[in-house]
């Protein structure tokens, strides 16, 4: 197919917001800064497990401050996020709480002139607790006598009794894998564990409320989902929505932990309505790595095939110790099935997982929402079973994975759909190349101790959640486009740019749609009165969905834009042709074959308005009926250190099938990033508690939450990064997704490099130098 | 006790009553609207409050304010030219993508621009070294050191 | 939990122009004071609700208290940056380990901010600038209101935090001697990430003469309550020639001479298996470096 000749999808630009970015006029929720605004600090537990005997806030009132506790705040559960349908949600949380279930649950909060103030108000909170027996460990928990976290919860609006801790279970069967295995020439299994990572995202949780005098709310807070914010405030505070307005706010990073309506956004919002002033909390980082985390995982992987490398059968057990609180865990245990039978074809299988609540830091959605866990266990194993079989592992990849034409399970077995584009093969062929793949198995000796391995691991992510028939996920976004009378162009979408250039890429779509120059595309800022319903940046949604549907009513407003065009020329609309025209700084319409016969946009809606023929606009909403997965492959070659265990990764290829590219540049962003966090992911980031206490041995800062440094990833010539030529039909220009893909194989490609390394398999991540030097002493002398 | 200290502070001088216990990082926010710096960590691991002072490059969070009469200081916000035109360095962060959630860059600027003042070639290796206090979480840092070695060209 | 956005704590704030104002301050507070320089520990310990002085004496405006001066050996004002030292040509080709110490701080705000006197006063047992300075010998000299005294750092830490200084004792000087033509050091630190405190570091001094060791000091940090010089492990290749068993077996004493923990960033285990490479590289980088300027 002839690729187009696109002026603005594909091609590089100066983001949008990027001088704002880069002279620090950008504006975070953080940031923002009301009159008469108070500050606000929260009292929150220092025990694992306690109950709130007696809170006395008398002194920190007679300060001046504004005081909340549990007694004030509604007793209604809820649950902070509103991604799956009413019916399937489970509601745990509560706005304040006088039963702590983890170090550092909000208890009470308060409100003062200053945040100096405030602090020394909180001091003056006495709270009598009374100590519960406490848990930690997701198996210890699901035992028989383990102390309880919640008796009940609620699940849409019935009542549910929590057995053994257990907060959500998935049993998913295919085929029979009794007989599968009975089948398989060749049957591995092992154990595999991820760490339990903290976000990082640069900025902490923030709320601004303002009270209106219509007893209405003005919020801006850290959030991926303006509406979803909205909904639960109005719902909480009894507020109609007509008077509860979210703005949209630039946001520092997210990553997942803002999907859900973070715990500071109603408590400020209950300060805020009684204190009659505004009010802004701003976590502190040490608060923020107690309010939540990414789901460690354990799971135990059994895979069959045959001798000639077909898989024949598989049963996967998932724990996931989800902590205090239930944030997603039910769609996370359906989508970490889809993750795992999306990547192969496997015909007879079994799926059991579990969401198990402990006494620790909430665990939410974090890139890859169960991916990453499961693309760690099933791309070591591929690895394993080639060495088994004695194939090359790319072979034993491309002999099973779900490709064109295919079916695949988007994200769990409720959201199923065929796949229209894929560079699979394109990226497991080139991709090997690209890496020195010969170089394997060839025990190189850099110099000294330090050993050389190769590895790769290739994987995927949704693009979105869209699928053929509605199911337990809502997934559509809304869009309005309009005109303005010089031919400059608004378009309003409550999609969030948590960073990735999402927003340029929407501009793009509508710039390119209405073929005018990208200039003049403006992003409005909006609020939830402003904008249609849009669920939420998460999933790798946003080109795919939020696009699809900006695509979608930048189409309705060109029928409307031609149409009045066409009174103007006097021609018919199928006859009209659209181009841009950069020099006159305009979209054009002209008749084809006839090109002296045009206008600009702008003079036709300049001729609207005289007429008062309308505004040239459109509002509507998509679901889109597909996720198509966006693949990609990690090759990356490692250098370890065996006397000190020291593991530098020193190349990789970075190989990503995403369809049509919008923002090349930021897309090339998100591969880099992806690669950071990966590496990061598999070779250092983890929380860890202390026994006793409960408390993070971090104390929450992040002198001892460590990423890796600029002076820690490969140079930029050692990062290569391509991507396969591929078009998907039912995405925006051809368009998927990428966000989430760019990380999700990156610990697997490292452990299949370590073993071609120094010959050990490790399956727990984070690998860090005291483990291998621990591994390598273990390791029974072969050589 | 308050004490009276003047800054200079993107060029303009400021006369300020502070407290001991004031940090630089809440001054130049919550006193002067400059947000560029910002709040990330508190106890100087991330680099999001970076600012210039007396031309070097300190982290505000870590700086009490009284200690600084007489100095120059400059946020990312006097970075840019007193006509609106953007530094190189900023310039250059546009053209490389550098640019992600934005909430490590106005701290980034500051370091590049330092970098750059000090040693107008240096190598891809001493900007890796340079930048590594400045954490980022978006970008992988690739394309920052990228934008930061395209200005030692001129 | 504490809140590192704000510095809650209220104390009184003296910015004395002299070293004899700061003295006289220091011996009228002394308990509830505390020297502020960098205040890149400090304030962190403030944040941390570790420490909590009513008095803050901010040292960073005395002038005389900055300056390094080359003359028979080294002379280090307690107020001089780290930034400072890694700039230093002259640290970095007489007192290699010193230069990559200062190379290794964590980041360039905090070298540009933290002083050579706070990282010792500090006295962590990770604090980098400590091995250096032990393998080079170094002194310290401080002063209070009834006189001046001069310590070889060796005796210098007490404990993790703790040093010989009293609360009216102010650091002004570290002094360093000028090693000879034939001699060599290095620094080398094992961090989790590159900016970062370290689970080990080390530095090596050695001073070669016809092929042999005249001279070999081993310091460690990180690895005890307090930065340590490794003397069981000197004294097996001082005065002889180094070869590959001999150095193995003075790394390997080493190691067994070192107290390591198992903290946040590291195990004592790996520490000490880690510290026999970190010593013996150093060896090597010193002994290569050894009487070549």
């Amino acid at each position: 197919m002839e690729k187009p000749q696109y002026h603005a999808v594909g091609k590089i630009s100066e983001r949008k917001d990027g001088i704002a970015k880069v002279t620090g006029q950008e504006i975070y929720a953080s940031d923002v800064v009301l009159p008469r605004m108070l500050y606000s600090r929260v009292l929150r537990s220092p025990f694992p497990h306690a109950r709130v005997k007696s809170i006395d806030t008398s002194a920190a009132e007679k300060l001046g401050a504004i005081c909340i506790t549990f007694k004030d705040t509604s007793k209604i559960k809820y649950c902070e996020r509103l991604v799956n349908i009413p019916r399937v949600t489970c509601k745990d949380r509560r706005i304040l709480t006088d039963h702590p279930l983890h170090v550092g649950e909000s208890i009470a909060a308060v409100a003062a002139e200053t945040e100096a103030l405030a602090e020394k108000a909180l001091s003056l909170i006495c709270v009598e607790y009374e100590k519960c027996p406490v848990v930690l460990d997701a198996f210890e928990s699901m035992k028989p006598g383990a102390p309880v976290l919640h008796e009940t919860i609620l699940v849409g609006d019935e009542e549910r009794k929590i057995e053994n801790n257990i907060a959500v279970t998935k049993l998913i069967s295919e085929g029979d894998i009794q007989k599968g295995f009975q089948e398989a020439d060749v049957i591995i299994e092992q154990e595999f564990k991820t760490g339990r990572v903290y976000h990082a995202q640069m900025e902490t949780k923030t709320v601004v409320c303002q009270p209106g005098a219509d007893g209405g709310i003005t919020v801006w807070t850290t959030t991926q989902t303006i509406h979803n914010v909205r909904q639960l405030l109005g719902e909480l505070f009894r507020i109609p929505l007509s008077k509860v307005s979210v703005q949209k706010v630039t946001v520092g990073g997210s990553f997942g932990s803002s999907i859900q309506m973070n715990t500071v956004t109603p408590i400020g919002v209950a300060l805020a309505l009684k204190a009659r002033r505004p009010v802004k909390i701003c976590l502190t980082r040490e608060e923020d790595m107690y309010d939540h985390c990414k789901y460690p995982s354990w799971i135990r992987l059994k895979l069959g095939a045959k001798r000639d490398g077909t898989l024949v059968s598989g049963q996967m057990k998932v724990v996931v110790d989800i902590g205090a609180h239930n944030t997603q865990a039910y769609s996370l245990l359906g989508c970490m099935a889809g993750w795992w039978v999306s990547l192969y074809r496997i015909p007879n299988l079994q799926y059991e997982g579990l969401a198990v609540y402990t006494n620790k830091v909430p665990a939410c959605a974090m890139q890859g929402f169960g991916n990453p866990q499961v693309n760690f266990a099933v791309e070591s194993m591929m690895d394993i079973l080639a060495e088994k079989l004695e194939m090359d592992p790319i072979e034993l990849r491309l002999k099973n994975y779900v490709g064109l034409g295919q079916t695949f399970w988007g994200q769990g077995p409720t959201v199923r759909s065929i796949i229209r584009s894929c560079g699979v093969e394109e990226m497991l062929t080139e991709g090997p190349k690209l890496i020195g793949w010969q170089r394997r198995n060839q025990k190189i000796q850099v110099k000294g101790s330090i050993r050389l391995g190769i590895g790769m691991a290739r994987g995927f992510h949704t693009s979105g959640a869209g699928s053929p028939m509605p199911g337990e996920v809502i997934d559509y976004s809304g869009a309005i486009v309009k005109i303005n009378e010089d031919g400059s162009v608004d378009f309003m979408t409550a999609l969030m740019d948590l960073g990735g250039g999402t927003l340029e890429g929407l501009a793009k779509i509508v710039a390119e749609e209405l073929k005018v120059p990208l200039s003049i595309v403006g992003i409005s800022p909006v609020d939830t009165r402003t904008t249609l319903y849009d669920v939420c940046t998460h999933a790798t949604r946003g080109i795919y969905c939020g696009g699809g549907a900006v695509h979608k009513v930048t189409r309705q407003a060109k029928e409307k834009l031609l149409e009045m065009a066409s009174r103007i020329l006097k021609a018919p609309p199928p006859a009209l042709r659209m181009a841009v025209d950069e020099e006159a700084g305009q979209g054009v319409i002209y008749v084809d074959g006839i090109p002296e016969k045009r206008v600009t946009v702008g003079e036709v809606a300049k001729t609207a308005q005289i007429n008062g023929w309308g505004t040239i606009s459109a509002a509507d909403s998509l679901r889109q009926v597909s996720c198509p997965p966006c693949f990609i492959a990690h090759f990356v070659e490692v250098e370890v250190n065996t006397e000190t265990g020291v593991i530098h990764p020193v190349r990789a290829v970075v190989y990503a099938d995403v369809g049509q590219v919008i923002n090349p540049d930021l897309a090339e962003g998100q591969l880099y990033g992806g690669l950071y966090r990966g590496l990061g992911y598999a070779l250092i980031e983890d929380t860890a508690y202390h026994a006793e206490t409960g408390e993070l041995l971090s104390k929450g800062y992040i002198t001892d939450f460590k990423m890796l440094t600029s002076d820690d990833i490969p140079e930029m010539e050692k990062i290569e990064l391509r991507f396969a030529e591929t078009y998907e039909p039912t995405g925006p220009f051809g368009a998927k997704g990428i966000g989430e893909a760019a990380l999700n194989p990156v610990a697997a490609a490292v452990a299949n490099a370590l073993y071609d390394a120094i010959g050990v398999r490790f399956t727990e991540i984070p690998i860090t130098p005291e483990k291998v030097l621990q591994a390598l002493k273990d390791k029974p002398r072969d050589e | 006790m308050k004490k009276q200290i003047v800054l200079t502070i993107n060029g303009m001088k400021r006369e300020i009553l502070v407290a001991p216990n004031e940090l630089l990082l809440n001054v130049l926010r919550d006193r002067f609207g400059l947000t560029g710096a910002k709040y990330g960590c508190g106890i100087g691991e991330c680099g999001s409050c970076t600012v210039l002072v007396d031309r070097e490059p300190v982290l505000a969070c870590l700086t009490l304010a009284i200690g600084l009469d007489g100095s120059e200081i400059v946020t990312v916000e006097g970075i840019t030219q007193s006509d609106g035109r953007l530094h190189r360095v900023q310039e250059s962060f546009l053209k490389h993508g550098a640019v992600q959630c934005g909430f490590c860059t106005p701290g980034m600027v500051v370091m590049g621009k330092a970098l750059l003042d000090e040693n107008p070639n240096p190598s891809e290796k001493e900007v890796q070294k340079y930048i590594r206090g400045n954490l980022c979480r978006c970008t992988g840092y690739t394309q920052i050191v990228k934008a930061i070695l395209d200005c030692t060209q001129e | 939990m504490t809140n590192s956005r704000i510095l809650s704590q209220e104390f009184e704030y003296f910015e004395p122009k002299t070293i004899d104002e700061a003295v006289l301050l220091l011996a009228t507070y002394g308990e509830k004071a505390k020297i502020i320089a960098g205040g890149t520990d400090l304030l962190v310990q403030m944040k941390m609700d570790r420490i909590h002085p009513a008095y803050l004496i901010n040292i960073a405006r005395i002038p005389t208290l900055r300056f390094l001066s080359e003359g028979k050996g080294l002379r280090i004002g307690t107020l001089t940056p780290f930034r400072e030292m890694e700039k230093s040509e002259s640290i970095r080709k007489k007192y290699t380990a010193l230069h990559e110490a200062a190379q290794s701080v964590s980041s360039a705000q905090i070298k540009n901010m933290g002083t050579v006197g706070g990282n010792l006063c500090h006295a962590s047992p990770a604090a980098d600038s400590a091995p250096p300075l032990l393998v080079l010998e170094a002194t310290l000299k401080f002063v209070r209101r009834d006189g001046e005294k001069t310590v070889g750092l060796e005796d210098f830490f007490l404990d993790p935090g703790k040093t010989i200084l009293s609360p009216r004792d102010l650091l002004v000087e570290v002094q360093v001697p000028e090693p000879p033509r034939n001699a060599g050091s290095a620094f080398l630190k094992m961090a989790r990430v590159s900016a970062d405190l370290a689970k080990v570091n080390g530095a090596v001094y050695v001073e070669k003469e016809n092929g042999f060791c005249r001279e070999c000091r081993i310091a460690l940090g990180a690895v005890a309550k307090t930065p340590m010089r490794a003397r069981e492990a000197e004294s097996i290749l001082r005065g002889k020639e180094l070869q590959d068993d001999l150095i193995e077996k003075a790394c390997q004493k080493a190691s067994e001479e070192i107290q390591p923990i198992t903290d946040i960033r590291s195990t004592h285990g790996y520490r000490r298996t880690v510290s026999r490479v970190l010593v013996r590289d150093a060896i090597g980088l010193a002994w290569e470096r050894a009487g070549r300027h």
